[in-house]
């Protein structure tokens, strides 16, 4: 449920669902940020889901907070909805020239290669959010043990692809960008695409994503 | 059919087609875009006589050296700009927000803004462009929008699909605004460094 509602600045609601970082908490947010878009309310004009926060636009020439907070309030976000969330399986190859920090992950974990690239491969995530850059998915949940800070001084460029870990959470940088994730692999395929206008990102939040190791060779052939 | 084109002799430090921009997909990661002055992208397309919403060309710092050629066609700079015509037997130093009428083989250098970063650059008439989310804004992070969502290079050419048949010269006296106070709303961790700061 959301806790609070206040102002974001003159034209945005900020709508807090607590602080914890977890599958329930986000659940509700995009249980609320799916209903808002599909009840297409006049004047809103952006919605912003993160973990546990969502921020609602709206375009002061059409409507106002007050407004829009009532709105929200009365809202019934238990209604059945279309969205339906789906389970996708993501290639990754983890050849050395792709995993570009898996040798400080092994310091920072203490755990060897192999068994980060097992817990990471048998583990199942929920996608959060996605942003940053566009269609990037926040996917946790890594285990306890697998949880590493950024990289103290972050890449001026991370390869397009590249698939990354931090804290509790993985991601896959849909663009070349300067980023700090530290990077264990590369996925061929295109998470994002822009010439899909109606569903551009194909990791959305609720969806639950496994990876699935490849090799080099099967990288290589993969848009083949 | 006459083909209008300008062809890019320098394409500037970034220089993006720009419009309203494009709303509703920040939970994509994709911001509004569009013009980051919104006002000088306004009064640009008003000084051709153009309806409000059209493509303009948006330039940081240096602008583009464009060459012109086709049919008459009138053109408008808005912003702090310094810019020059060159036509074939003079050069016209010129002034922002006042439109100007380019023929074929004509001349516009966008030397540089002065004190502001970007300045604007209309036509009367439409640039040929390839829309997405029903914009032409250029994200370069993202490579969405119209040239394939890339800054303009040196070399290229952009084609024109219409030219509008208004040959009015408009002049405004305009200022570009001093902000002497900017004006904020509290938001949500306002106090959050205040804290801190009596610690």
């Amino acid at each position: 449920m959301i806790k609070n509602i206040s102002n974001l600045g003159d034209a945005a609601l900020y709508c807090d669902f607590g602080t914890e970082v977890n599958r329930q908490t986000n659940s509700e947010v995009i249980k609320y940020f799916n209903t808002i878009k599909e009840k297409n309310i006049e004047g809103i004009n952006n919605l912003t889901p993160s973990y546990n926060k969502l921020i609602i636009s709206y375009d002061l020439r059409v409507t106002n907070f007050k407004e829009i907070k009532d709105k929200i309030e009365k809202l019934n976000v238990d209604e059945v909805l279309k969205t339906a969330n789906k389970n996708l399986e993501i290639p990754v190859c983890c050849e050395a020239s792709f995993a570009l920090d898996i040798e400080r992950l092994e310091k920072k974990l203490n755990l060897t290669k192999e068994k980060i690239i097992e817990k990471f491969f048998n583990k199942e995530f929920f996608c959060y959010m996605t942003g940053f850059i566009a269609g990037m998915p926040f996917l946790g949940d890594l285990n306890e043990n697998m949880r590493a800070q950024r990289l103290e001084t972050p890449r001026v460029k991370v390869p397009k692809g590249s698939v990354g870990i931090t804290e509790q959470f993985a991601n896959i940088y849909t663009f070349e960008s300067p980023g700090g994730w530290n990077i264990i692999g590369n996925t061929p395929l295109e998470v994002f695409d822009s010439s899909k206008e109606k569903d551009p990102n194909l990791i959305n939040p609720g969806d639950t994503v496994r990876f699935k190791q490849i090799t080099l060779e099967e990288y290589k052939n993969y848009n083949d | 059919m006459i083909n209008n084109y300008f062809e890019t002799i320098r394409a500037g430090i970034n220089t993006t087609f720009q419009d309203v921009g494009r709303n509703n997909l920040y939970h994509i990661g994709i911001p509004f875009s569009g013009a980051m002055d919104n006002r000088n992208y306004l009064l640009a397309n008003r000084l051709v006589g153009n309806k409000l919403d059209l493509p303009v060309i948006e330039f940081a710092y240096q602008g583009p050296l464009l060459k012109y050629k086709g049919e008459k066609i009138t053109i408008a700079v808005a912003g702090d700009v310094i810019f020059k015509i060159r036509k074939k037997d003079n050069e016209i130093e010129g002034n922002c927000y006042e439109s100007y009428q380019l023929e074929n083989g004509d001349e516009i250098d966008i030397l540089s803004t002065n004190k502001s970063v970007y300045g604007y650059l209309a036509i009367s008439g439409e640039f040929n462009l390839k829309l997405q989310w029903g914009s032409c804004s250029i994200n370069t992070k993202a490579n969405i929008g119209s040239n394939d969502g890339k800054k303009l290079d040196t070399g290229q050419i952009i084609n024109l699909k219409k030219i509008n048949s208004n040959k009015d010269i408009k002049k405004i006296n305009y200022i570009n605004t001093k902000i002497e106070n900017i004006r904020i709303m509290r938001g949500t961790n306002f106090d959050y460094f205040l804290i801190f700061y009596h610690r």
